[in-house]
């Protein structure tokens, strides 16, 4: 059982010698090159260098095929602050009110020349690596992707008018977020990734109320799934656990859980939908010892059983991250497997 | 002690909890004294059990921070998997000696019926050598009569005499080699009886082995089935572990949160004592008043309908009551009835509402609030406690810190917001210059929250190390050890909690003035 094998058993919910194992690393690529983060940032070329690096160094079952996931921001015409400690952030809001919704038209985004440059790493890291580890995608989903072009604040606003009204400019920014992302989406399956997480941290529990999410974000998710041409993690970037009974049919094939999800719970709510993915506390990374680490991520195994895929919560390890505590993860889910085959 | 509030400066009563049914029941001032003097001892009392379970708390966070039955369990479960590994080795190693014995001792078991076989060919060779000689014996008898009838046949029998007396001869070979292969064939049945005895002694040995690694085996099995048990119970202990792992998570919060209610309990304290000595001048000057009645029940109808407002998130009904209230009582009386409502609501379920509902409340209320400052004009305002708020350097997520803004001006605060990306001076100068005893940081990014110990630096530079820093947003969430690592005095994880870290702070520096 290779390590891809191992992971699509592992979504298949079918019983494996060890969990696989993924950290999401980004940042961690340019530490890796010994370069400043605001250089590597900046050129995406050097991105499937940094993830062949990070394969090298820490051995995980897969590689990521994106920068930072703030990139799907440019196509819009958005600017980005890059910063020598964190991912870089979006310094402008581009969709001013929502008067300016009907005038809106998606992107290309394969036309951005920086989107394009992160294709071009991801179709050397398919070169690289396809078969032997997982390519993973990730793009902001369309639920969520409006907050990062008009502020969450307006965005809200949206979603508080009576229903008449939010369907009047609700519905129409929908579909201009679902095809934008749809296409970008799609580019990146055909640069050779295996899955793509969306992440939609706007439905998580920390923003809205479960009868919400039914009601406005969980019709535009499944319209956005089932156009994916490929499998879908799909990420709250938050509390997973109040959404997933209302979330389990959308047909996502892995489910990113939230730090304080807890992960024999979610396991239950996904039920056979698929595979569920977690769930180490970022920030405590930055503190623990490794031996916490280990420590943590075996009792999250243990508490999941199969179906689960040991990562950190979304959205990314942190850069201060000590390496150390990155290898006990993968170190963690190693011991798994002797302990399965004992 | 609490300082005595002057005329233009009036304390809120914005922790008083049932003022509206005081409000519309018309008690009697002695009632409501008593009952405030009856919440001053219980709030004291809340305040010295709350520090007891603090130190406890902390204690037993202590403990289990140390970690030493989850390090046990780990080393037990390192060395059981060493061991496990070991008899395992050993196990495999005895199953391939015993199949290659077995091997071995069918081997032998061939090689004995070989040579069993060998033996009944030696004997049917000596049985046919025997006839071979008699054979022989006959052809030198008969060389013998052939060589007497030839003397007999005189002079014409001498050449048959030669070929008998050849023949004779032949025989006589014949016969020695023979001889000769019997006594070869002799020796082979001696060494082939010696071989079996060999292989006879060989297959005892080959049973004898056996037999021990049969025991040796048991003896393994015994031992593994022994390891596995221990490993059984070093998981169940190792999920005890877990367990204990998740409960010094626990404790922590436990320990954090504790923290807060003791804040809280003092600033409830303070605040109920200034509320007591207000109550009881507001009373005595309102009931000497004409028509008391009316502006009185007409707070209670305002704060009872402003509070189903923002539980049924309908902005329209907050608006008509504040239309009817404003019609008949002033201004700055509602916006204190407006703080008691505000603090309500926003503190129930604390932690448990996602943002959109506190967004919901916030929508109300700020416009309650513009509506309210506009009749009160610039003057009445100038009185009010400030915080300055803003988000973190190059921090551009203004939900949170809209919601906190909000809070705080509904409680009657005056709110100095900064907005998006503020830079520390600019903080700082806003604090100084607009008496604030409190600077709000919001910070939705954990690499925007790192800029916070640089406020605080900036305000120990500017000699203002009294201006506390309180801070919100997921990093502090996610790990809440986090605000002391970056020497923050408060954390916010809620509007409510945030009217609370401020009002602790403001009662905590104004009575030590």
């Amino acid at each position: 059982m290779n390590r891809v094998e191992r992971i699509l058993a592992t979504v298949g919910l079918e019983a494996t010698d060890r969990p696989p194992v993924m950290p999401v690393l980004l940042m961690q690529g340019a530490r890796a090159l010994g370069v400043e983060l605001t250089d590597y940032f900046k050129r995406p070329s050097r991105l499937a260098e940094g993830q062949l690096a990070l394969v090298e160094r820490f051995d995980p079952d897969a590689v990521f095929a994106i920068p930072h996931i703030v990139q799907d921001v440019l196509p819009w015409g958005s600017g980005l602050d890059f910063h020598p400690d964190g991912p870089p952030s979006v310094n402008g809001m581009v969709i001013p009110n929502k008067e300016a919704i009907p005038s809106l038209k998606a992107p290309d985004p394969t036309a951005h020349a920086y989107l394009r440059s992160s294709l071009r790493a991801a179709e050397r890291l398919a070169r690289e690596v396809k078969g032997e580890r997982l390519i993973v995608g990730a793009q902001i989903g369309p639920f969520s992707l409006p907050t990062m072009l008009m502020g969450t604040r307006k965005f809200l606003e949206l979603l508080l008018l009576p229903p008449a009204e939010r369907r009047r400019w609700l519905d129409p920014l929908m579909e201009v977020m679902l095809k934008a992302t749809t296409r970008w989406g799609e580019a990146l399956f055909n640069a050779g990734c295996d899955v793509v997480v969306v992440a939609e941290g706007i439905a998580s529990a920390a923003i809205i109320t479960p009868e919400l999410f039914s009601e406005v974000a969980a019709p535009v998710i499944r319209r956005h799934i089932a156009a994916m041409p490929g499998p879908v993690g799909f990420e709250f970037v938050g509390p997973a656990m109040p959404m997933l009974p209302r979330a389990r049919d959308l047909g996502a094939a892995v489910w990113l859980l939230g730090e304080e999800d807890p992960v024999d719970r979610a396991r239950t709510a996904v039920g056979r939908s698929g595979a569920i993915m977690g769930t180490i506390n970022n920030l405590k990374l930055l503190r623990w010892h490794h031996e916490r680490v280990e420590f943590e991520a075996r009792r999250l195994i243990d508490l999941a059983g199969p179906g689960f895929i040991l990562s950190n919560q979304g959205p990314e390890v942190p850069w201060a991250t000590p390496d150390a505590n990155i290898e006990a993860i993968v170190r963690a889910a190693h011991r798994g497997a002797r302990r399965r085959a004992a | 002690m609490a300082q005595e509030p002057s005329s233009s400066h009036r304390p809120p009563l914005r922790l008083v909890q049932g003022s509206a049914s005081a409000l519309t029941s018309d008690p009697p001032i002695v009632e409501m004294a008593r009952r405030l003097h009856r919440q001053l001892a219980l709030v004291q009392d809340a305040g010295t059990s709350t520090r007891a379970l603090r130190e406890l708390l902390q204690r037993a966070a202590e403990t289990a921070g140390q970690g030493g039955f989850a390090r046990v369990t780990d080393e037990l479960g390192n060395v059981t998997d060493r061991v496990e590994r070991q008899i395992e080795s050993t196990v495999t190693a005895i199953r391939d000696t015993v199949a290659a014995l077995d091997a071995f001792h069918g081997t032998v078991e061939a090689f004995e019926r070989e040579l069993t076989s060998l033996s009944d060919y030696q004997s049917a060779i000596r049985d046919t050598t025997r006839q071979v000689i008699g054979v022989a014996e006959q052809i030198k008898l008969l060389a013998l009569n052939a060589r007497i009838e030839a003397a007999r046949a005189g002079q014409h029998g001498k050449g048959f005499a030669v070929v008998a007396g050849e023949v004779s001869a032949l025989a006589r070979s014949t016969t020695g080699l023979v001889e000769e292969m019997m006594l070869n064939m002799d020796g082979i049945g001696a060494a082939l009886e010696r071989t079996s005895g060999r292989f006879e002694e060989s297959r005892d040995t080959l049973g004898g082995a056996r037999q021990s690694l049969d025991s040796l085996h048991e003896v393994s099995q015994g031992m593994a089935s022994n390891v596995s048990e221990v490993a059984r119970v070093t998981h169940d202990v190792e999920r005890i572990a877990y367990g204990q792992v998740g409960l010094q998570e626990e404790l922590e919060q436990a320990r954090f949160f504790a923290r807060h209610v003791e804040e809280a309990a003092g600033a409830l304290h303070r605040e109920i004592e200034a509320a007591t000595r207000e109550a009881d001048r507001q009373w005595l000057a309102e009931a000497a008043a004409e028509g008391r009645g009316s502006a009185v029940r007409c707070l209670g109808s305002f704060e009872r309908e402003l509070a189903a407002a923002l539980r049924e998130d309908d902005p329209a009904r907050a608006d008509r009551a504040l239309g009817d209230a404003l019609a008949l009582t002033a201004p700055r009386a509602l916006l204190d009835r407006l703080a008691v409502v505000a603090t309500q609501v926003m503190q129930e379920e604390p932690g448990a509402k996602p943002a959109i509902e506190h967004f919901r409340n916030a929508r109300i209320l700020e416009a309650a609030i513009d509506r309210l400052d506009a009749a009160i004009g610039p003057d009445g305002q100038a009185g009010r406690r400030c915080v300055v708020l803003g988000n973190a350097w190059q921090d551009y997520h203004d939900l949170g810190r809209r919601i906190i803004g909000i809070a705080l001006r509904a409680a009657g605060y005056r709110v100095v917001d900064l907005g998006l990306s503020a830079p520390n001076e600019a903080l700082a100068d806003a604090a100084i210059r607009e008496g604030s005893r409190v600077i709000g940081v919001s910070s939705l990014l954990l690499h925007t929250a790192r800029h916070i110990p640089e406020l605080q630096e900036e305000l120990r530079r500017r000699g203002r190390s009294d201006i506390r820093v309180i801070v919100g947003g997921a990093p502090f969430l996610v790990d809440p050890q986090l605000r002391e690592r970056y020497g923050a005095d408060g954390v916010a994880t809620d509007p409510g909690g945030a009217l609370r870290l401020v009002a602790a702070i403001y009662a905590e520096q104004e009575g030590s003035v």
